[in-house]
C-alpha cells in the first residue's frame, strides 16, 4: 500500500519485560478479572500507537511477572487482587492487603503478628503455605510459617498479588500445601518518576515513603527507594496496654534491563532494619535479600529462566531469651516448550542452601537443638498441559524434593481443564507434603536432658511430612466485562499430621506423626462494575473440618486448626465527583472455636473506609481500619482498636 | 453471659454492615454524569490494534467522498474504549484524512463509517445492515469472523489474537494486506 502513510512511527518497542509466554490458555480468564474501570497498570495512548501489531500482539494483557509463569496451574482455586484494589483499600502493609483476598483466613494476633491460612489449619505455627515475594520464598524453615512482620513491600508498586487455594500444583516450590501467596511488584518501566507519602494516625502511628524511578537509555530501569512506619501497641482484655508497639524501616533499589527482545534481566535488593517491644525488652530485628533473574526467550514456544537470590534475616525475641539467624541462597531454573501442537511441557530445577543459627539461651525455656543446622532442599518438577481437544486440557505433573529430614517426597497432581470462552469448569487431585521444620523435629522443652520421671519434650526424631490428598473442583464464568464469578470446592484428606505424645510408661514427649483430619469447603468469589466508576469485589469461604488423633494416638490436635467457618468479605471502589474517591472494605468472621490451647474468639465484624482527594499527582487521604466497633480480637485475647490515618501522596 | 455479649456483637455487625449499604446506595444515586474512566489493558491494547488497521487495509476511494472527508472510525453498541480511542488518534491522518471516532447505539442509527468495532449483542443484524458497504468490521464476539465478521480479537496465553475472514473483506472491496494476514488465524 504504498499510497497510505503511517503517521508517526518511531521504534517499535516492546513495552512489556516479561519475554515469557508461559501462560496457558486458562490463566487469561483470570487476568481478566480486573476488567473494564479500573485498569491495573496505564499504557498511553501515545505508547501504545507507536507499537506495531507484532508488538501489539506480544503484549500481556495482564502483568504477569516472570514468577506468575509459575501459575501455569490455571485449573486451581486462583484469585488475583490488582495493586489498584489494593491501594484504594487503605491497606498498609502486606497481611492488610491479603484480608482482601476472600480465600485467606486472616487474623492479627498482635500489632505485628498475624496469622493466616489458606483452606484452615489456621494457628501460631500456621505452615501449610509458600509465600513468595517477586519468586524468593519467604516461608521460614524453622517453623514453616511466614514472619509477616518482616515481609514489607512498598504497596504503592504492587503490581498484583496472586493467592491459589489448595495444593500448588506441581510448579511451586515446597509448603505450598494448601495454598500459595505469590506477591509480584511492578517493573521499574512501570514505576517511574518520584513517589513520596507521608501518613500519620493512632493505630498506624506514622508512615513515610519516599521512590525514585529512572531510566538510563530506552533498555534500562531503575529505582530506588525507602520506607519507615511506627506502629503502636494493642490493648489487653484487661484494658492496659500490651507491650507490642514496632517500627521498621526498609530501603532498596530493582533494575529492570532488557537488552533485546530475547532477553531480560532483573536486578533487586532490599534491606529493613526494626524493633519490636516485647514484654521484657526491645526485640530488634533486620534482614537482606538480593535476587537476580534472567528469562530468555528462545523462540515462541520456548523460555528459559534463571533465578539466583540471597536471603538473610536476623530476629531477636527478648523475652524467650533466643534469636533465629537464617542464610538462605536459592538458584532455580525453569524451561518451557511445546513438544509437539498439542503439549506443552514445563520443568525446573533447584537449590536452595539454608543455614540456621537458633540460638535459644534460656536452658529451662523451650529451644530448639542443635543450635547451627544446614538444611538444603533439592526441588525438580515436570509438567505436561495436554491438550486433548480445542476446549479440553489435561494438565499432568510432579515435583520431586529431598530434604534433610525426610530424603525424597514426591507430589504428583492431574487438573482436568474444560474452557469455553468464558467459562471454565476444573478438576483436580493432588497429593501434597508438608516437609518438616525446626519446630517439628529440633524442638526441646525444657533444652537440657531430663530422666523420663520428669516432663518434658524432647523433638521429633521419628516426625515425617504431613501428606495430604485433594479433590478439588471449579468453576469460573465471566458472563460480560462487567463481572466475574468464580467457585472451587474442595475436599482435602490429610495424614501423619502433627503430634506431641510420650513415650510409653515415661513422661517424654516426642513430636510424631499422631493426627489425622478432612476437611471440606467452598470458596465464592466475585467482581462486578456496577458503573464505570463504581466496582465491587467480594468473596464468601466455607470450611469445615474434623480433626483427630490417629488409630492407636491419644493427642488432641484441635489447636493445630483455629478455623472460622464462615468468612465474608467485601470492597466497594468509588470515583467520586470533584476529584474524590470513597472505598469501603468489610469482613465479617464466624467465631474461633476454643481449643485446648487456645481462648475462643467471638465472631466480628468490622469495615474499613477510605476518603481521598485526587488531584493531578497529589492525593489526600483520610482511612479509618476497623471501625464497626471501639476494638476487636481476631486470635487469641489482644485487642486491635478502631483507628485513623490520614495520608499525603505525591507521584510526579 | 457469653451467649448475651456474643448477641450483642452480632447486632453491631449487622448495624454496621447496614450502614455501610446505605452510604453506598446513596452515591449511587447521583453517579450518571460522572466521566469515563479509562478501559481496560485489554482494550487499551485493540485500541492500538485498531489504529494499526489503518496502515494494513486499503479502503477503496470512493469510500471517501473528498480529499478532506474523514476516515470514520465507528463504535457501535457499548463503548469499552471510553475516550482512550479518541485520545489515540486525536490529530493523527490516514492519508490525508483526519481520523474521527463517532459512536452508534445501533443498527437504527448507524451510519457509513470506514472501521467500525461492533460491542452488541446484535451483531448479526449489524453486519448485515453494513453488507455492501466497504467497511471494515471488528469484533471481540466469538465466531464473529465464521459469522461473516472480517476481523475478530481473542484472547490466547494472555495475549490479544486476530481471527481475519479475507473472503468477508473482500466482498466489501476491502484489501486486507498479507503481512497482517500472517499473523492472524486465516478463517473461510
Amino acid at each position: 500500500m504504498p499510497d497510505i502513510i503511517k503517521p508517526s512511527r518511531k521504534s517499535s518497542k516492546r513495552i512489556i519485560a516479561s519475554d515469557f509466554n508461559l501462560l496457558p490458555r486458562l490463566f487469561l480468564v483470570l487476568c481478566l478479572l480486573p476488567a473494564a474501570g479500573f485498569s491495573q497498570s496505564e499504557l498511553s495512548p501515545r505508547e501504545i500507537k507507536k507499537l506495531s501489531v507484532e508488538d501489539l500482539m506480544n503484549i500481556e494483557v495482564s502483568l504477569v511477572s516472570r514468577t506468575a509463569t509459575k501459575l501455569t496451574e490455571s485449573a486451581s482455586a486462583t484469585q488475583v487482587i490488582t495493586g489498584e484494589d489494593i491501594r484504594r483499600s487503605g491497606a498498609t502493609n502486606v497481611p492488610e492487603a491479603l484480608e482482601l483476598i476472600p480465600n485467606l483466613q486472616v487474623a492479627q494476633l498482635s500489632s505485628s503478628v498475624w496469622l493466616i491460612s489458606a483452606r484452615g489449619f489456621n494457628s501460631i505455627f500456621s505452615n501449610k503455605l509458600l509465600v513468595m515475594i517477586d519468586g524468593r520464598t519467604v516461608y521460614t524453615p524453622l517453623y514453616g510459617g511466614v514472619l509477616w512482620e518482616q515481609q514489607n513491600v512498598l504497596l504503592e508498586d504492587i503490581d498484583h498479588i496472586e493467592v491459589v487455594s489448595g495444593p500448588g500444583g506441581s510448579l511451586w516450590g515446597a509448603n505450598a500445601i494448601n495454598g500459595v501467596i505469590n506477591i509480584v511488584t511492578k517493573s521499574t518501566k512501570h514505576t517511574q518518576g518520584l513517589y513520596g507519602s507521608v501518613a500519620a494516625g493512632t493505630f498506624l502511628k506514622d508512615m513515610a515513603a519516599l521512590r525514585y524511578g529512572g531510566k538510563i537509555g530506552d533498555k534500562l530501569y531503575y529505582k530506588i527507594y525507602s520506607q519507615h512506619f511506627d506502629r503502636n501497641a494493642t490493648t489487653m482484655a484487661s484494658g492496659a496496654k500490651n507491650p507490642d508497639a514496632w517500627r521498621m524501616t526498609q530501603a532498596g533499589l530493582r533494575v529492570d534491563w532488557e537488552p533485546s527482545s530475547q532477553n531480560s534481566f532483573t536486578f533487586q535488593s532490599d534491606y529493613y532494619q526494626g524493633v519490636r517491644k516485647t514484654t521484657t525488652g526491645k526485640s530488634p530485628l533486620n534482614g537482606q535479600n538480593i535476587l537476580s533473574h534472567w528469562s530468555r526467550k528462545i523462540s515462541d514456544r520456548s523460555n528459559l529462566m534463571l533465578q539466583l537470590y540471597f536471603d538473610r534475616y536476623y530476629r531477636e525475641d527478648v523475652p524467650t531469651n533466643s534469636y533465629d539467624k537464617m542464610n538462605t541462597v536459592d538458584a532455580d531454573f525453569q524451561h518451557q516448550f511445546d513438544l509437539d501442537r498439542h503439549q506443552n511441557i514445563v520443568w525446573g530445577l533447584g537449590y536452595r542452601y539454608v543455614k540456621d543459627d537458633a540460638n535459644f539461651r534460656e536452658l529451662r525455656g523451650a529451644g530448639i537443638l542443635p543450635r547451627y543446622k544446614r538444611l538444603d532442599l533439592f526441588n525438580s518438577f515436570i509438567q505436561d498441559e495436554i491438550k486433548i481437544k480445542d476446549s479440553v486440557s489435561l494438565t499432568l505433573g510432579s515435583k520431586f524434593l529431598h530434604n534433610v529430614y525426610t530424603g525424597f517426597e514426591w507430589q504428583p497432581s492431574a487438573r482436568l481443564a474444560w474452557i469455553r470462552q468464558k467459562n471454565t469448569l476444573w478438576a483436580a487431585v493432588s497429593r501434597a507434603v508438608r516437609t518438616p521444620s525446626r519446630f517439628d523435629v529440633d524442638y526441646f522443652l525444657p533444652m537440657t536432658p531430663q530422666p523420663p520421671t520428669t516432663p518434658s519434650v524432647a523433638g521429633g526424631p521419628e516426625f515425617i511430612s504431613e501428606k495430604l490428598i485433594a479433590y478439588e473442583t471449579g468453576y469460573r464464568f465471566q458472563p460480560n466485562k462487567k463481572s466475574s464469578f468464580s467457585i472451587a470446592a474442595f475436599y482435602n484428606i490429610y495424614n501423619d499430621l502433627y503430634s506431641v505424645e510420650a513415650l510409653p510408661g515415661t513422661f517424654t514427649y516426642q513430636i510424631q506423626n499422631g493426627s489425622e483430619a478432612k476437611s471440606w469447603g467452598a470458596e465464592l468469589s466475585g467482581s462486578y462494575q456496577v458503573h464505570a466508576n463504581w466496582r465491587l469485589r467480594g468473596g464468601y469461604s466455607f470450611f469445615k473440618k474434623d480433626i483427630g488423633p490417629k488409630k492407636g494416638h491419644t493427642f488432641k490436635p484441635d489447636y493445630l486448626g483455629n478455623d472460622a467457618r464462615n468468612h465474608v468479605h467485601l470492597q466497594s471502589i468509588l470515583d467520586l465527583p470533584f476529584h474524590l474517591q470513597f472505598d469501603v472494605t468489610a469482613r465479617y468472621y464466624d467465631p474461633l472455636p476454643k481449643t485446648f490451647a487456645t481462648v475462643m474468639v467471638p465472631n466480628y465484624s468490622t469495615f474499613d473506609a477510605r476518603l481521598a482527594y485526587v488531584y493531578h499527582g497529589f492525593e489526600i487521604a483520610v482511612v479509618g481500619q476497623n471501625l464497626a466497633e471501639k476494638h476487636h480480637t481476631e486470635f487469641g485475647a489482644f485487642n486491635l482498636p478502631r483507628s485513623v490515618y490520614a495520608k499525603i501522596t505525591a507521584r510526579f | 453471659m457469653r451467649f448475651f455479649q456474643t448477641n450483642i456483637v452480632i447486632g453491631k455487625a449487622r448495624t454496621s454492615l447496614r450502614y455501610i449499604a446505605l452510604v453506598l446506595c446513596c452515591v449511587v444515586a447521583s453517579m450518571q454524569a460522572f466521566s469515563q474512566s479509562t478501559p481496560s489493558r485489554a482494550y487499551q491494547i485493540k485500541a492500538g490494534f485498531l489504529y494499526n488497521f489503518l496502515e494494513f487495509v486499503e479502503w477503496p476511494p470512493a469510500s471517501f467522498e473528498d480529499d478532506s472527508a474523514p476516515f470514520v472510525i465507528g463504535i457501535v453498541g457499548k463503548d469499552p474504549f471510553g475516550d482512550y480511542l479518541d485520545k489515540l488518534v486525536a490529530g493523527e491522518k490516514m492519508n490525508g484524512h483526519p481520523i474521527v471516532v463517532r459512536r452508534y447505539n445501533g443498527t437504527s442509527d448507524i451510519k457509513p463509517a470506514h472501521l467500525v468495532f461492533i460491542n452488541s449483542p446484535e451483531e448479526e443484524k449489524i453486519l448485515k445492515a453494513l453488507i455492501s458497504k466497504s467497511t471494515l468490521t471488528i469484533s471481540d464476539a466469538l465466531d464473529f469472523a465464521q459469522t461473516g465478521g472480517m476481523i475478530q480479537f481473542y484472547t490466547e496465553n494472555n495475549k490479544i489474537r486476530l481471527k481475519i475472514n479475507p473472503s468477508a473483506a473482500k466482498a466489501a472491496n476491502l484489501n486486507i494486506s498479507s503481512k497482517l494476514l500472517r499473523l492472524a488465524d486465516i478463517v473461510e
